[in-house]
């Protein structure tokens, strides 16, 4: 348990800095509210990003992003509109990414679904 | 941080068969992204989404991740079908500034329709015709719908039509960098140049009786019943029915290409209906598909057949209640339908051609085979058919198989063209006389008309009266057979109804006698 917590922590430590060399700035790391956790939370120019990061050590890069269904996609939307609420920006223009670390090789998918489905509430 | 932006587009939906104005509106925010479609859609309208969104992305645009909400104003009018598609498109790209209008775009007056494929390509869909025809009545001036839709609306009037093949045509054309060509005017009498006629008459061998019957029939719009023996050429008659009769009038077209379209009846690509529509429906046929109806209140085989032939093949087999229902529209030439949730009114004036044998083994009367009925199934087949029917039923014939050596004669006989000829004639002459009457056929003639229009010479009304009296007629059977000799007498160009005339028309009335007692 311990191996896969600390997989995990790197896993978003990689993604973060990755992320910030592409010019996004960190608002928040492990977001937890009551309804789920949000990995990363960043700044894109004017919009919020809330980013799932999937770090995996063996297999072909890309089954990792499988691992985010509906249950999960909705946990985090609906952390995020816990997020938006505590700071007060619930219009926001908001986004979903996913990150995938896969060793050295990382695989960043923007805009990556729509909590609801695609384009669905 | 805050988002907020709103972006219009303009569509038609379809009641019954009129097309009524449906405002697309779009708000685009920021928040959680996604599309919720409101304003009384059904499951068609909803999946639009999905569409839009695909469709938008393979026409070199993004989705961009944003809250918004469609709304279809009015909100009380059911809204269906996949015609949403585009405005939904446009107005969705237009609130997420992925497309900006030029100046010259209006988007309070460039009504959209069009099913998106997910490739961006613009699909055909039904009641383009009403459509159109209802956004003209509303004032607006132009119109972007489906390229296989161009033709059917090529007919009207007044209106900017912009055909589309691709939801990337469309953007060009309202960001103003590539404008979309205008689709020419049509007139209707240059469809009417192209009409081909697939069933001809000179391909019917014999049967000279029932093609003079057919004639008849045709040029006074009169309901006909065939009775005969199996293979005899009953359906082959009716069929050559829609190209002896007269060429629809741009006003018929419109009415009848109207119910077609909204019914998906008409080919895509194809135009004004030029041919009058031949509705044949299978005697396992239920009420509701004969006359219209079902939860949207769609319209029948009855409607479908408007200004055209409704053929009706062994009509005893048809239940009673399919051909009872019949009557009425019959009679009215219209049918309204009423559902919970929708009512509508379809026209419904057609020609009725019935086709029936004789018997169920189908043979009584035959001159080359026995029949092996009993007398008491003879009268059970043909009671299924009731009196009322009977009676709206102007011209009755015995059609009988045609001997080997007619079939095999090499003559050929008169085309369906040359009977045209004689049918629009006639018809000219009625519609000559009744200019000032609300019918325009000697079907229709109503009895105080009847009184005025059909003067008989005296030995005519001799005949008349003698034959009433020998065959032991009914008063409404006298009226029939008097309209029917009107016809017969247009069709020799003479004002004054001659004994021949009556001779021929009783002869039309001869088998209820010999059949029905």
């Amino acid at each position: 348990m311990k191996q896969t917590y600390e997989t995990g922590l790197f896993g978003e430590d990689t993604a973060a800095a990755y992320l910030c060399e592409k010019g996004m700035v960190l608002l928040a790391h492990r977001y937890r509210a009551k309804p789920g956790e949000i990995d990363l939370i960043m700044k894109d120019g004017d919009t919020v990003v809330f980013v799932e990061v999937k770090t995996r050590l063996t297999g072909e890069a890309g089954w990792g992003l499988s691992a985010v269904k509906t249950a999960k996609q909705r946990r985090i939307a609906r952390a995020a509109t816990v997020w938006m609420m505590q700071n007060h920006c619930m219009n926001a223009l908001i986004r979903f990414d996913l990150v995938e670390v896969h060793g050295s090789e990382i695989l960043h998918i923007p805009n990556a679904f729509q909590p609801y489905g695609n384009f669905q509430h | 941080m805050d988002y907020a932006l709103m972006a219009k587009a303009l569509s038609m939906g379809v009641a019954g068969v009129n097309g009524f104005p449906v405002h697309v509106e779009v708000f685009a925010t920021g928040g959680i992204p996604g599309m919720e479609i409101i304003g009384l859609p059904d499951a068609s309208v909803r999946e639009s989404r999905d569409r839009v969104s695909a469709a938008v992305i393979n026409s070199g645009r993004q989705m961009l991740p944003r809250r918004i909400t469609v709304n279809l104003a009015p909100a009380d009018m059911k809204k269906e079908g996949p015609s949403f598609d585009l405005p939904i498109a446009v107005g969705v790209l237009t609130g997420m500034r992925e497309l900006l209008p030029s100046p010259d775009y209006d988007p309070e007056d460039t009504v959209l329709f069009g099913e998106l494929s997910l490739d961006g390509q613009v699909r055909p869909i039904n009641g383009a015709l009403p459509m159109v025809i209802s956004a003209r009545e509303c004032g607006y001036k132009s119109v972007i719908l489906p390229a296989d839709n161009a033709r059917e609306v090529a007919c009207i009037e007044g209106m900017r039509i912009l055909p589309a093949s691709t939801l990337a045509q469309v953007i060009r054309h309202i960001e103003g960098t590539e404008e979309i060509v205008p689709q020419q005017q049509l007139s209707y009498g240059d469809l009417c140049q192209e009409r081909i006629i697939t069933a001809d008459m000179s391909r019917i061998r014999g049967q000279q009786a029932a093609r003079r019957a057919l004639e008849v029939a045709a040029a006074g719009g009169h309901n006909m019943l065939m009775i005969g023996v199996p293979g005899s050429g009953k359906t082959m008659l009716a069929r050559c029915l829609p190209g002896i009769l007269p060429p629809m009038t741009l006003e018929e077209s419109l009415e009848t290409t109207r119910i077609h379209s909204i019914s998906g009846r008409l080919a895509p690509g194809s135009g004004l209906m030029v041919i009058r529509p031949f509705s044949a429906p299978h005697h396992s046929t239920s009420v509701i598909s004969l006359i219209g109806g079902g939860p949207n209140a769609k319209p029948g085989e009855v409607s479908l057949a408007h200004n055209g032939v409704l053929f009706l093949d062994e009509l005893p087999e048809f239940s009673r209640s399919a051909l009872e229902a019949l009557r009425q529209p019959l009679e009215d030439g219209v049918v309204s339908i009423s559902r919970i949730r929708r009512q509508a009114q379809y026209q419904s004036s057609f020609m009725l051609v019935a086709a029936m044998n004789p018997c169920p083994c189908g043979y009584f009367g035959s001159s080359t085979r026995v029949c092996r009925c009993t007398p008491n199934e003879i009268r059970k087949y043909l009671d299924r058919i009731s009196g009322p029917l009977l009676d709206r039923i102007d011209l009755q014939i015995e059609v009988d198989a045609v001997p080997v050596k007619e079939i095999n004669a090499s003559v050929l006989c008169e085309s369906s063209a040359q009977v045209a000829l004689r049918v629009a004639a006639a018809r000219k002459i009625q519609q000559e006389r009744y200019r000032k009457e609300p019918f325009f056929c000697n079907a229709q003639l109503s009895n105080d008309a009847l009184r005025r229009y059909c003067t008989m010479s005296p030995d005519a009304e001799a005949l008349l009266s003698a034959a009433v009296e020998a065959m032991h007629l009914s008063m409404r059977a006298y009226s029939r057979i008097l309209k029917t000799a009107r016809t017969v007498a247009d069709l020799d160009h003479a004002e004054i109804i001659a004994s021949a005339h009556v001779a021929e028309a009783v002869q039309y009335r001869e088998l209820d006698q010999k059949y029905w007692r």
